[in-house]
């Protein structure tokens, strides 16, 4: 199997699927001569041209209300927004319109739509550049939210995310680009609305997903060697919430820490720890831990920011109390 | 600009430089007399300054403490 970086996993799904369908189409911010701010559309310009790979003003309520208006026509866009952050300008378009069209036509009309975005702080972009806001979005019927922390499951959920009728955001986690990993060979498909045990243990079970996996499977690692097995249960993808794998892990474990980059507060771990409670209460051995953001605005000074942030050693704190608890 | 600019070039941003609302209220107080090229090219040269020192300032500044990490979200606790 190839080993390759995040970006080449998401640039080849979106190259492969604009192969295989000539309804597929890009638009948004530098997405075409430029080739993408993360350097993943770099070369489509040339080889799709202009009318497949579109470059946008600098209007997120246009790039995502374009792509709705086409996504209703029969062809099927993959807009790009720059951040997530930048989504707040077509929140309307994104919770109001692509959201809920479907819907309020009693489904005469599918929504093949797209959104690529950047989520994630670390790299000292300051407050308005750096959130993790996925929850937000997770709150709404209507949209589905995936969210990869694998190049294997970047490729292939970003290929079902095309070949799906309904309205998806896909985030994408800004310091992930660079790392590396295997993928399948040739084409395939990673199913949308399916969590997936990234690592298997027995003693604690993590519930994470995007950076916050990489960072718990380094904990697993350090945690290994003092003999906790730690089993982690990848989201994958927010909405539709797969709970079976976490159920079935958490049955087996009877405790779990929930680690997400964005804040606490009416957030992933939340949603989640309620869950387990309300489906595997008798099952419960230690209060179920949740691992998130410091609620501030995300500080641009280096060593603010990474104090804010969940860090490996966290995680391993966490495990062990709850383990002790 | 806060970056390289490797997506537009030279003559581009020279352009816009002259046709946005700064390029504009330049051109409209010279028509007006109201101040002369040399003038504004004081103001210029006096903001640059404020900027340097604004850069030396931080650049010099001790690491902020930990706990004003949790400082100013808001007026009351």
């Amino acid at each position: 199997m190839p080993r390759i970086t995040m970006r080449e996993a998401v640039s080849q799904a979106l190259w492969e699927e604009m192969e295989r369908d000539e309804r597929v189409f890009i638009l948004g911010e530098e997405v075409g001569v430029w080739g993408g701010t993360y350097a993943v559309t770099k070369g489509f310009y040339d080889h799709f041209g202009e009318k497949r790979v579109r470059d946008t003003p600098i209007s997120e309520a246009a790039i995502v209300g374009a792509a709705i208006g086409a996504s209703l026509t029969g062809v099927r866009p993959v807009a790009e927004l720059m951040t997530i952050n930048f989504a707040f300008s077509a929140m309307d378009h994104i919770v109001n319109q692509a959201a809920k069209l479907h819907s309020m036509f009693g489904g005469q009309f599918v929504l093949p739509l797209v959104i690529r975005t950047v989520g994630g702080g670390g790299r000292q972009l300051g407050a308005t550049h750096s959130q993790t806001p996925d929850a937000i979005f997770a709150h709404f019927p209507g949209l589905k939210v995936v969210a990869p922390g694998t190049p294997e499951d970047a490729k292939g959920l970003l290929k079902a995310a095309i070949r799906s009728d309904d309205p998806i955001l896909f985030i994408e986690h800004a310091t992930l680009y660079q790392t590396r990993g295997e993928v399948p060979d040739g084409d395939y498909t990673v199913p949308i609305g399916k969590s997936k045990i990234q690592r298997p243990g027995k003693d604690v079970t993590i519930v994470t997903y995007s950076k916050m996996l990489d960072f718990s499977m380094r904990a697993a690692d350090q945690l290994a060697k003092e003999n906790i097995e730690v089993e982690i249960v990848d989201l994958r993808t927010l909405r539709p919430l797969d709970m079976e794998p976490v159920i079935e892990s958490f049955k087996k474990t009877n405790r779990a820490v929930i680690i997400e980059e964005g804040w606490k507060s009416f957030g992933i771990g939340s949603e989640i720890s309620s869950r387990i409670y309300e489906q595997a209460f008798d099952y419960v051995d230690a209060p179920i831990k949740r691992i998130a953001q410091q609620e501030v605005p995300l500080p641009y000074n280096r060593a603010l920011e990474q104090m804010a942030l969940p860090q490996v050693e966290d995680i391993i704190v966490a495990v062990k109390e709850v383990m002790n608890g | 600009m806060g970056d390289p600019e490797r997506y537009r070039n030279k003559e581009e941003i020279q352009q816009w430089q002259e046709t946005d609302p700064i390029g504009i209220y330049n051109k409209f107080l010279m028509e007006k007399n109201i101040a002369t090229d040399a003038e504004l090219s004081d103001v210029h040269t006096q903001v640059e300054a404020e900027i340097e020192d604004a850069v030396e300032f931080a650049e010099s500044s001790p690491e902020p403490k930990p706990e004003e990490l949790f400082e100013h979200i808001y007026v009351e606790d």
